[in-house]
């Protein structure tokens, strides 16, 4: 039982919560890139919190169902059709066999989440479904390509996502950004530019990093020994370029680090389009904890 | 020269991670250290430890904030690192012996490396291979291990420009590390030599082969001696390695 991939839209890929526990022998994370729609997908859908989704950037990707079951699609707003007929975000719908799913151009944010009941049932690379070309697990998906789901014949429970988590930016963007790394050995003209300039999202922006444009920031030193890197490290190039790495992000790095944006702002980022706009403001880690543990509180008690 | 290591300072790399710091220059008795620091922490964090990235001179710990809070992984942290022994056996976890090819079909680089360096290809190849390695760090690939410390008569800078494509298991040398690309890869690195060992994660096991704080030598092998080891399979190199490391127990 699965979904034929009739058109494979742009890097369209199988992504779960990615891979944690490897990353010191150089596995990448991997996994969704908008972190909120893709654990709401499986929470509004009563599925475990790793089941596995596609991630649809951009639109353009049109799946036929094999088998009957329940979906949810969440984050951008890519024009989801089911039939040919406009279908709703963030609500449970019954699919059956010989239903087209087409989601076509971005209206609002760039990334689209597409959960099934039980989770997608692709292919297991190192205990997650996560794909990731560049260490050869996986590959996008691509025409004619089976996505493997299970038949559900009984809704699964809703749990409704609140308002208040549609989150998709508006045309500015302000990430907050937990002084971390080598902030402190910024000069203070290069932390108060850093933080006070605005930036635009480069066209560079895929599951790797973000690049993004704007007055080059003076760095400490052009390299250093590389060190580990989490989600969110934002490293400077000898340009003078922030980079925001992102899930498919190599496990260690060589170029100064300004700062870590916080986790949540990250799912904002992936659904901004380049040329959006982008600032920077500090925050401290304590509030940043206190921020993340509600929203996986209200997600978990939902 | 007095070492370089300093007490181990922890900074803060995100809303649940912590990167320490325990040097600041590449030292290869460094490793030693940081690996029975990553083998504490683990012990000690148990399930709130998401991840753990040991590199260098630092260790990036990640942790679960709903487990434990910003202050909580902190004070654990520093104490672990306060209880560490100051200076820490230069023992390895494990020592890996590889066999490598250094004839020049698969040392693209070894005759200009030499002449370089002012060195014959063989007495290049000996310095080579007469060393114990560090793994100071795996990144850039899976299973890409970066060793060090290479003898600055063989050092030599990468390319300017990397070549678009070396076959899976080239020997590199940059500056003073050396390593293999475990899959066919672009390659900025000077290739002095092939291994027919297959070290892809394509066999999942690979994935695990080498650690920070394991040391690795090399073993000089003919031609005819890697076309044999490369045509066979996967547990039979597993047995040729295994051998290798009893004779050089």
């Amino acid at each position: 039982m699965s979904f034929q991939v009739i058109k494979a839209g742009f890097q369209a890929s199988i992504q779960d919560m990615g891979r944690q526990g490897l990353q010191q022998f150089g596995l990448s994370q991997s996994g969704a890139l908008d972190e909120i729609s893709a654990r709401w997908a499986n929470r509004i859908l009563d599925n475990a919190p790793d089941c596995a989704l596609l991630e649809i950037p951009y639109g353009q990707c049109e799946l036929l169902a094999q088998a009957n079951s329940f979906i949810v699609v969440t984050g951008a707003d890519l024009q989801f059709h089911i039939n040919d007929q406009p279908a709703p975000r963030f609500q449970i719908l019954p699919i059956q066999v010989g239903d087209h799913l087409q989601w076509k151009h971005p209206f609002i944010g760039v990334r689209a989440y597409l959960a099934v009941a039980g989770g997608f049932q692709t292919d297991d690379y190192f205990d997650s479904r996560s794909t990731s070309p560049r260490e050869q697990l996986g590959q996008a998906i691509h025409v004619g390509q089976s996505l493997p789901y299970h038949s559900h014949d009984t809704q699964p429970t809703y749990h409704p996502m609140p308002q208040s988590e549609n989150r998709l930016p508006t045309h500015d963007l302000t990430l907050r950004l937990l002084p971390s790394y080598q902030f402190s050995q910024f000069s203070a003209q290069a932390q108060q530019q850093f933080l006070t300039q605005d930036f635009q999202v480069s066209a560079q922006f895929d599951r790797t990093a973000c690049r993004l444009e704007g007055e080059p920031i003076e760095v400490p030193q052009p390299d250093m020994i590389s060190e580990g890197m989490v989600f969110g490290a934002v490293q400077i190039t000898h340009q003078g370029e922030p980079i925001i790495m992102l899930k498919d992000r190599p496990t260690i790095g060589g170029y100064p680090k300004i700062g870590t944006v916080f986790s949540l702002d990250l799912a904002q980022l992936a659904q901004a389009m380049p040329h959006t706009h982008v600032q920077f403001r500090l925050m401290n880690p304590i509030s940043a904890q206190l921020k993340r543990r509600a929203f996986d509180h209200q997600l978990d008690n939902s | 020269m007095k070492p370089l290591a300093r007490s181990p300072s922890l900074e803060l790399a995100s809303e649940n991670a912590w990167l320490i710091r325990f040097g600041d220059q590449i030292q290869v008795d460094l490793t030693a250290k940081i690996h029975q620091a990553c083998l504490r922490i683990e012990a000690d964090f148990g399930k709130a430890l998401l991840d753990i990235i040991p590199s260098y001179t630092t260790l990036l710990v990640m942790y679960d904030l709903n487990q434990m809070d910003v202050l909580q992984s902190q004070q654990r942290l520093q104490q672990l690192l306060a209880d560490l022994p100051e200076e820490v056996p230069n023992t390895p976890n494990k020592i890996h012996h590889l066999p490598v090819c250094y004839e020049t079909a698969y040392a693209l680089d070894l005759t200009d490396l030499a002449r370089h360096n002012g060195l014959s290809e063989s007495e290049v190849i000996q310095i080579h291979q007469q060393q114990r390695y560090h793994v100071c760090a795996i990144g850039f690939s899976p299973a890409f291990a970066y060793l060090a410390e290479v003898d600055n008569r063989i050092a030599h800078p990468r390319h300017a420009s990397p070549r678009p494509q070396v076959a899976a298991g080239s020997l590199g040398i940059a500056d003073n590390q050396t390593a293999i690309y475990p899959t066919p890869s672009p390659a900025g690195w000077q290739i002095i030599g092939r291994t027919p060992i297959e070290l892809s994660i394509a066999e999942p096991s690979n994935l695990q082969r080498f650690q920070v704080g394991d040391q690795v030598q090399f073993h000089a092998i003919t031609g005819d001696e890697f076309q044999r080891l490369n045509k066979l399979d996967f547990a039979q190199q597993q047995a040729v390695l295994q051998q290798l490391e009893e004779a050089n127990a």
